[in-house]
């Protein structure tokens, strides 16, 4: 890709959504870059197209023009599901506004699940399923249900799950929408934590403002376009 | 490590016993049906299996074991003389009337030679079959017993046409509800006096060298001689499979059979189809998620089919066990209840078909929930 620490960028990516009579622009022609260890907002009203931009970085969603440089390879339009799928379990970490648990899983069994979709039952797995949920101060809750947890302590099992296989990328969708504000700003600090430590970069659609103070960049969208790229002034440098 | 599969069929048990309740009750169904139909098929023959002849003669037109149109005892005592014939001997083999004062019910009268080494009661526990010997006597199977308790032997009960005295009880010789009395050829010939000396069939050994073609072909050049009437030979597997046909098709059982085991697999088909298409629609949510980290169709496909694997195979359990009880009481009440390893295994796999067949159109709509879903616009 030619900067050796972008890890992921978007060329010319747009999506249209062909309802019959009327086909819908969701995202207009936009190019994105984000840097290694990078943790940017996608910041914007309702309808601005953010779900659809980061649905298409998270490769959940193929483009209906452009292409995605990330991981090693091209992926656009034409890029086989299989290959999408395969990448995402490998490299791409999702984080849910609704923590979106296995409700019949404990804690660390929704950590491990990463392992087991993975087919990657290696040795040592569980002490390092454990050794992250400690690192997010889960440790004690190992054995309990979701529906036994706070909504603070799901999405932090949710952040374990979506660290567990180090990933490149994590997007996460308005991560805080569900939570209040002290367990907002935890969670923000765990991103920043997660990206200096580990170089993981992150991608937060959210409406929080409050979560600004762990973003390097602040990405704003309005009727499916980039608008701009602003550095946050709260961020603590 | 996690089982994802396991955990999660598990976490509704209100859901899962319910499930797993109406499979039993299904496979209970299609067993004990099963369990049925291979115990009155193989108690009908059951005498055919004991009697040691290979080869059978009865009259044109009866084909099966239980019909029993006489043969004259002349034609019996030629082609016992016939020369690459070892042994033959007369049988009867027939449906009688068992009256008492109080009550009549139908049994199957089986009339043999008392010298035979080949045919014979078995099981007798009370009296001995020498005392067959006496004219007009008869042992009888105890399942008699239900419909006339006091009776005791040395009774004289009336069968058919004879006055006859009981010298003995034997068990396990009945077909279904109708009781095997057993005696001597010439005592049972008195049932039915107008035949003269007759027998329903003739259990012949062939001597090495003759097969049954050419003894077939050796009567009908008698008949056309005249010299016998005519004659029908079967293998002792041939009767049987035709006695068997008869009684899947003309005795109702293959109709009656083929209903509960229809009704068994249906109410399978309809509660793995609606279980699995809840579950899925439950956990579109979950499912979505598994795909947006990572999940492969071959890993929601475990899960899926997966639990209908354990579901049937937890109900086949308790299905089977079931029908080992029933089928114990069943017996007991005179339905006999034969299961077997091969019908059972048969009947799982059958119902692992069904299972999977079931639960595609629930595993296609999993392949088809957009892993986009779990953004929320």
């Amino acid at each position: 890709m030619g900067n050796n620490n972008v890890i992921i960028k978007l060329e010319d990516i747009s999506k249209d959504y062909d309802l019959g009579e009327v086909v819908v622009k969701a995202l207009k022609k936009s190019n994105l870059q984000m840097k290694e260890g990078e943790v940017a907002l996608l910041m914007g009203p309702s309808g601005a197209g953010k779900t659809t931009l980061l649905s298409i970085m998270g490769l959940l969603l193929r483009p209906t023009t452009g292409k995605i440089y990330f991981a090693d390879k091209i992926y656009d339009k034409k890029t086989r599901q299989k290959i999408l799928t395969d990448t995402r379990r490998k490299s791409i970490g999702f984080i849910f506004q609704a923590f979106n648990l296995v409700k019949s899983l404990t804690v660390v069994q929704n950590v491990e699940i990463m392992y087991k979709i993975g087919q990657l039952e290696k040795m040592g797995y569980k002490e390092k399923c454990k050794e992250i949920l400690e690192m997010l101060n889960m440790g004690h809750r190992l054995d309990h249900l979701p529906k036994n947890l706070s909504g603070g302590e799901r999405q932090r099992v949710a952040i374990a799950r979506a660290l567990i296989n180090d990933p490149e990328l994590i997007m996460a969708d308005e991560p805080t929408g569900n939570l209040d504000s002290e367990n907002g700003r935890i969670i923000g600090e765990y991103f920043q934590q997660i990206a200096k430590e580990r170089g993981t970069t992150i991608l937060i659609a959210t409406h929080d403002d409050r979560l600004k103070f762990c973003a390097d960049r602040i990405i704003r969208m309005e009727d499916g376009s980039i608008l701009n790229h602003e550095h946050s002034r709260n961020k603590d440098e | 490590m996690v089982n994802l599969t396991i955990r999660d069929l598990f976490h509704q048990k209100g859901k899962f016993i319910m499930v797993i309740l109406g499979l039993s009750v299904s496979m209970f169904l299609v067993q004990y049906s099963a369990g049925m139909y291979n115990g009155v098929l193989v108690q009908s023959t059951d005498p055919l299996d004991r009697f040691e002849f290979n080869v059978w003669v009865k009259t044109e037109g009866d084909d099966h074991f239980f019909t029993g149109s006489p043969i004259n005892d002349t034609t019996y005592e030629i082609i016992k003389k016939m020369s690459d014939i070892e042994e033959a001997e007369r049988l009867i083999f027939t449906g009688a009337n068992f009256e008492t004062e109080d009550y009549v019910v139908d049994i199957t009268l089986i009339g043999y030679e008392l010298d035979s080494d080949r045919i014979e009661p078995w099981d007798i526990y009370k009296g001995d079959v020498d005392d067959l010997e006496d004219d007009n006597t008869i042992i009888v199977d105890e399942s008699i017993l239900n419909n006339f308790p006091d009776l005791r032997v040395g009774d004289k009960v009336d069968v058919g046409e004879a006055e006859m005295e009981i010298v003995g009880f034997c068990r396990n010789t009945k077909f279904m509800f109708n009781s095997y009395a057993w005696a001597s050829i010439e005592s049972a010939q008195n049932v039915a006096p107008y035949y003269g000396n007759w027998s329903t069939s003739i259990g012949v050994e062939l001597e090495d060298g003759y097969d049954i073609d050419d003894f077939e072909d050796d009567l009908d050049e008698m008949y056309d001689l005249e010299l016998i009437e005519e004659l029908e030979v079967f293998t002792k597997e041939e009767l049987k499979e035709n006695t068997h046909t008869m009684i899947i098709n003309e005795g109702g059982l293959g109709g009656a059979i083929y209903i509960l085991v229809g009704l068994g697999f249906f109410v399978a088909m309809i509660i793995i189809t609606v279980v699995m298409y809840q579950t899925i629609q439950e956990k579109i949510p979950e499912f979505g998620t598994l795909k947006a980290i990572g999940a492969s169709k071959n890993f929601l496909n475990k899960i899926l089919l997966g639990q209908v694997f354990i579901l049937i195979t937890l109900s086949f359990i308790l299905g089977t066990v079931l029908a080992f009880i029933f089928g114990a009481l069943g017996g007991s009440a005179g339905i006999p209840i034969l299961l077997d390893v091969f019908s059972s295994i048969g009947i799982y796999l059958a119902y692992l078909g069904v299972g999977i067949l079931c639960s595609l159109f629930s595993v296609s709509k999993v392949h088809r929930i957009d892993p986009a879903i779990v953004f929320k616009g």
